[in-house]
């Protein structure tokens, strides 16, 4: 009997060994130390000290949230890894700077709008089958919870909803923050239907404005349309719709997925349609598209220079800029972009860090000047994917 | 502490046919899983260039690289790790119920061992956890020996190494056996551990209470199933981020855990009968 348990003690001991072998490992390897630097080509890094890129890294145990800024060490906020607790870095950034204001709240980054001073909130609603209610009505109500930022209070209101009899659910796609206006897309799903809606809440007034009506058809909603929204001026919102075109199966022949691009702009008082001649290469055009103070930018990298093409909505005046720029931040004819408004300014970057030969570039362009401020790259010394997901700014 | 040993020794010295079978079989679907992927990959590329559809380079570029995640997502090899699972759960059954049943005498010796009850249970227990972490082990060491043994017999020019992560990531049941961050393991077993205690406690109410037992024991199930998704319908945890709803979690199979261990102390110190 003792001769048994000797056995099983070291059958035991055996047992352990590839298990250690397969979780230990990765701890002692440090692979998934982080390590990025930040090199300017012009301008000082302490432009960009308010900074702060979102993003996830790809690590040996998966994929880890990360916060990079300039003049510090990039660091996680996740207390342990898990693989259910990753989530969205917005929204745990979001949870780790306002847990209050956060805490009873979907996950769902689309919701959520922050700016210097603001978080804004608004809830979507899903009927729930087996409720009390019975049969879903027509209208429900979706919950905007404001926080000051400064003062930590949080205001609430409730913004009702009306859609046609079976109202099944009303989901919020993006969100859009002037200083007195929100602006969100909501998608709102009936019996046999969906429609989009853009809605205007006066957050003065505590009222909503305006409800848009766009003219998104049936079959954009159904092939998935992506849209980004901009507010141009206090009374303009405009749309960048791609809209995807299928191949048609019925003849069997195989053909690209064909996608276009449909600009259109919304009066925020009246809800009506706004006719707005683009010229032909803003809808033709691959690369970023922007809309600021009455202008619509867009934004392509060619050969050593930032081209850009402004189209002023009150006058109808097109202009065409090149700005010579020494970083390459253009990958794959346009994609994994981002550009975000900072201080005054757009902040243009790639999004993905392939590996350790790859340079992520990033160009602050003055958009009302058209001059780039400051220029630069960020490299990482691991063989490691890296994705800026979201930027905030302190 | 002595006398569990001794009977986990008895117990373990009971499957010493068994266990190895059940380890042989799991290997025999996983090298089947293996050859059998590799040879449906070399038929592939046969038809492809038959049909003059282009050469080695050219399959390769429609059907992508050869790769072990296909192994791991092939029927035989999920079978196998199903095989596992259920063997280990259906004995977890029969290790009570072959003492208490048929015309041995088994139970009776071991109630009038001397010393605590509890040994019994606790010897059941880490008999079922011992062949658990037996499988696991060999589970890891199946993944490397798999990976070098497919890498052997795969065309070399169409083979893409995958690391071990990538393997286990590929099927989401063998994900759940092994996950890839060491937190992940811990709560995955925390919880698999508190479910067989709950098992063999509700198999101590059966062996105390036969027919009432059964009831009180679909009773417990009933309401398991009623606060699950009570849970869900009146979404409870909505207030809760998703790292507080492990700690609940965590802490509701620590609950379930003692609980169980304290109900089947009562039950085997006080009512269980032959």
């Amino acid at each position: 009997m003792k001769n048994n348990k000797k056995i099983l003690a070291a059958l035991f001991v055996v047992f352990l060994i590839p298990l250690i072998v397969l979780y230990a490992r990765p701890i002692f390897s440090k692979t998934t130390e982080k390590n990025f630097q930040w090199e300017m080509t012009k301008g000082e890094l302490e432009e960009l000290e308010q900074l702060h890129l979102l993003g996830s890294v790809e690590s040996t145990n998966g994929w880890k949230s990360i916060e990079l800024t300039p003049l510090h060490d990039s660091g996680s906020t996740a207390v342990f890894e898990s693989m259910y607790t990753q989530m969205n870095p917005f929204i745990e950034s979001l949870q780790s700077r306002f847990p209050k204001f956060m805490r009873g709240k979907d996950a769902h980054i689309a919701n959520f709008v922050e700016t210097d001073q603001h978080l804004l909130h608004v809830a979507d609603y899903h009927y729930f089958y087996g409720s009390n209610s019975g049969v879903p009505g027509n209208t429900t109500t979706l919950e905007l919870s404001i926080l000051d930022k400064e003062t930590n209070e949080i205001m609430t209101d409730d913004i009702i909803v009306e859609g046609e009899e079976g109202l099944y659910y009303a989901y919020v796609t993006k969100m859009e923050l002037s200083d007195s206006l929100l602006i969100f897309e909501l998608h709102i799903g009936g019996d046999f239907n969906e429609e989009i809606f853009f809605y205007v809440y006066d957050l003065q007034k505590q009222e909503v404005q305006t409800i848009i009506n766009p003219t998104i058809s049936q079959e954009e909603i159904y092939y998935g349309s992506e849209s980004d929204i901009f507010l141009i001026n206090e009374s303009t919102l405009v749309t960048n719709d791609v809209i995807y075109t299928y191949p048609d199966y019925e003849t069997e022949e195989f053909e690209e997925i064909q996608t276009q691009r449909i600009i259109r702009a919304y009066d925020l008082n009246t809800g009506e349609t706004k006719e707005l001649t683009l010229p032909e290469s803003f809808i033709h055009t691959n690369g970023i598209l922007y809309a600021a103070n009455d202008i619509i930018y867009l934004i392509r990298y060619e050969e050593g220079n930032l081209h850009i093409e402004t189209f002023d909505v009150a006058t109808e005046e097109v202009t065409e800029t090149n700005i010579p720029v020494t970083t390459e931040i253009f990958d794959n004819e346009g994609q994994y972009l981002t550009a975000t408004p900072y201080q005054d300014a757009l902040f243009l970057t790639e999004q993905v860090l392939i590996d350790r030969d790859d340079q992520l570039g990033f160009v602050l362009l003055d958009v009302a000047n058209l001059t780039a401020r400051a220029e630069g790259f960020i490299t990482t010394n691991q063989e490691l994917r890296y994705y800026i997901d979201y930027l905030y700014f302190e | 502490m002595k006398k569990t040993f001794d009977l986990l020794a008895f117990e373990l010295h009971r499957v010493r046919i068994l266990y190895p079978v059940l380890v042989l079989i799991i290997a025999l679907m996983q090298i089947t899983a293996i050859v059998d992927t590799n040879q449906n990959y070399m038929s592939m590329l046969e038809h492809f260039q038959i049909t003059g559809q282009g050469n080695l380079l050219d399959f390769k570029e429609y059907w992508g690289p050869t790769q072990f995640t296909a192994v791991t997502g092939h029927l035989a090899y999920v079978y196998s790790l199903f095989v596992g699972v259920f063997t280990l759960l259906i004995y977890s059954v029969v290790i009570w119920y072959q003492d208490w049943w048929g015309k041995n005498n088994l139970s009776y010796r071991l109630l009038a061992l001397p010393g605590s009850r509890m040994s019994i249970f606790f010897s059941k227990l880490l008999a079922i956890l011992f062949m658990m972490v037996g499988l696991i082990a060999f589970q890891v060491v199946m993944l490397y020996v798999g990976n070098e043994l497919f890498e052997l017999i795969s065309h070399p020019e169409l083979l893409e190494s995958t690391s071990i992560r990538q393997n286990i990531e590929y099927n989401a049941f063998l994900y759940v056996i092994l996950p890839n961050l060491i937190f992940d393991f811990f709560l995955h077993y925390t919880i698999g551990i508190a479910a067989l205690t709950l098992v063999f406690m509700m198999i101590v109410i059966a062996l105390c209470y036969k027919l009432k037992g059964m009831f009180v024991n679909a009773a417990i199930i009933v309401g398991g199933i009623a606060v699950a998704v009570s849970s869900i319908r009146f979404d409870i945890f909505r207030h809760l981020f998703v790292q507080e709803i492990l700690y609940v979690v965590i802490a509701l199979s620590l609950l379930v855990f003692f609980l169980s261990l304290w109900i089947s102390r009562k039950l085997l110190q006080e009512k269980i009968t032959v």
